[in-house]
């Protein structure tokens, strides 16, 4: 019975013998990556998962060549333990920074004794955009969004699907019954038609 | 016979496959959730966003190249109108990322995404919004719910991508181009003016093929404009598209032909030739003397193909399109 050791670095040796960015390599690591995920060190700190991350990105570059550091070598360590130092690493500079902050946080208070948290739990207002997109919808400067309509539908406007999918959504069914209209030609006359207006008002509007 | 059955177990629960989620797609979930105007809604679009980041960042460090920003899952105006978790992989198509909790045993495809997606792949995220779990993929939906056992291994998404790149023709798709989604060469035609200088006002030699429309003037909202440089020997010309919807399934097509900023006029003789699929030429013009643009307008049904042929001297390009 092959050891997980010995059935990695069979994989590793196919991964690498495919080039960067191919379909075979991106499979052989997907299946390393399903293989090990759950033998890494853990541990339960806010910033844990950004260093597990930046930990899978360094694994992809440097398994097979040395993109950013010294590549990974079979002889020296189990690929378990390599990323396993390389994770802890990662962990201990989040964890000076983490600490930097919170000393900094605690210097800034101390000096103009203003509550931090307090300015935190301000909640903003339900923020307008839904009102703009309503107020626009239902303007239709110049008409257009009631001209584009359902063919064979004349009554079936753009400006009438958008309104009725606003938050609270009218549920498709509803207006499938209401209709007669199959749901996927809805969504589909939505999706082509209805949502580019309102990509392009998204655009216009600076939101992006 | 037991150890072939756990074997298999074994297998199957492997094939998800598990990733952190990180705090900064945490922060910008939660930021995105803020914006909701409904708590069923602000829920929705935290999971979207997880979702769709987690994929992101999964078939990046593979190295698939991905545009985020072009997204519609991160235009607030369309998280707000929709219920969207698309990745946008360019040159191939958007990618639908759907999540799903750890207490559910299946996930609901919305009508919002049944349409206009290269695949879908299924999400599962804990209560913590720390893990994620990438159950497998699938190319297309033909139900309104998908659960695990519909799906291949994630890493199969790779092989699909892979084939989409590669098989399609060197056609342009303009349908794609109201979707924002622009193959590469085709700039923005503000872009093309400020970098070639040209004058926008134009002494045309051209015709249009528009058939009347019923009511007295139609209006479209949307209205693209895209440009490509043509070099021949020794001219280049620019190739401009104007697209505008104009009824549910029919667009008019506004073809244009500018010198560039060296030129006044174009090169004597340009030949500029439309074709049908049956190779049917149906519009064409040519430059004269003291042309300054070539425009030739006509309106055509999504799904239509056409092919624009410009000619010079012993020098052609041909452009495939479908509408």
């Amino acid at each position: 019975m092959e050891t997980l050791r010995d059935q990695l670095n069979e994989i590793i040796a196919e991964a690498c013998r495919h080039p960067i960015g191919s379909v075979a390599r991106q499979k052989y690591l997907t299946q390393i990556i399903r293989l090990i995920a759950n033998e890494l060190w853990k541990e339960n700190t806010l910033y844990y998962e950004d260093a597990l991350q930046q930990t899978w990105i360094y694994f992809c570059n440097n398994i097979c060549e040395s993109k950013t550091c010294k590549a990974y070598d079979p002889e020296q360590a189990s690929v378990i333990t390599w990323l396993n130092a390389y994770l802890k690493r990662r962990l201990q500079d989040f964890r000076l920074e983490n600490q930097k902050q919170q000393t900094q946080i605690k210097q800034i208070s101390e000096i103009d004794g203003s509550n931090l948290v307090e300015q935190q739990s301000a909640k903003p207002d339900i923020p307008p955009m839904l009102d703009e997109i309503k107020k626009w919808v239902e303007t239709d400067e110049n008409n257009h969004l009631s001209q584009i309509t359902l063919k064979n539908h004349p009554n079936i406007t753009c400006q009438m699907l958008i309104l009725r999918r606003l938050p609270p959504e009218t549920p498709w069914k509803t207006l499938s019954c209401e209709w007669g209209v199959s749901t996927s030609t809805l969504s589909s006359f939505y999706q082509r038609r209805c949502l580019p207006c309102l990509r392009e008002f998204g655009r216009s509007q600076g939101y992006l | 016979m037991a150890d072939r059955k756990d074997t298999c177990k074994l297998n199957f629960m492997q094939s998800a496959l598990l990733l952190p989620i990180s705090l900064t797609i945490r922060t910008t979930a939660q930021q995105f959730a803020s914006e909701q105007p409904t708590l069923e809604k602000a829920e929705q679009v935290r999971l979207n966003t997880i979702a769709v980041s987690v994929v992101n960042d999964y078939l990046q460090m593979l190295g698939v190249k991905t545009n985020l920003a072009n997204s519609d899952s991160q235009n607030p105006v369309l998280r707000l109108c929709a219920n969207v978790a698309d990745l946008d992989i360019p040159k191939i198509g958007r990618l639908e990322c759907r999540p799903m909790k750890t207490s559910e045993d299946f996930c609901v495809i919305p009508p919002d995404v049944w349409h206009s997606r290269i695949g879908y792949v299924m999400v599962q995220i804990n209560q913590d919004y720390t893990e994620a779990k990438l159950l497998g993929f699938t190319p297309t939906v033909h139900q309104e719910t998908l659960s695990e056992s519909d799906l291949q291994p994630i890493e199969e998404i790779f092989t699909h991508l892979h084939y989409l790149k590669n098989t399609t023709t060197p056609q342009t798709n303009l349908s794609r181009w109201f979707d924002h989604l622009f193959d590469v060469g085709w700039e923005a035609y503000q872009t093309l003016i400020n970098s070639h200088h040209v004058t926008p006002a134009f002494n045309f030699r051209g015709a249009a093929l528009a058939e009347p429309i019923k009511s007295n003037e139609w209006r479209s909202i949307i209205e693209i404009r895209r440009g490509k440089l043509i070099t021949f020997s020794h001219h280049t010309v620019i190739l401009v598209i104007n697209l505008k919807a104009i009824l549910e399934d029919r667009v008019e097509i506004n073809v244009q032909v500018h010198p560039t900023e060296f030129e006044l006029y174009l090169p004597l003789g340009l030949q500029v030739m439309i074709c049908d699929h049956a190779d049917h030429l149906f519009m064409e013009a040519q430059a004269r003397q003291t042309d300054n643009g070539i425009q030739l307008i006509f309106t055509g049904e999504i799904g239509e193909y056409f092919k624009i042929r410009l000619a010079l001297g012993h020098h052609s390009f041909i452009e495939h399109f479908v509408i």
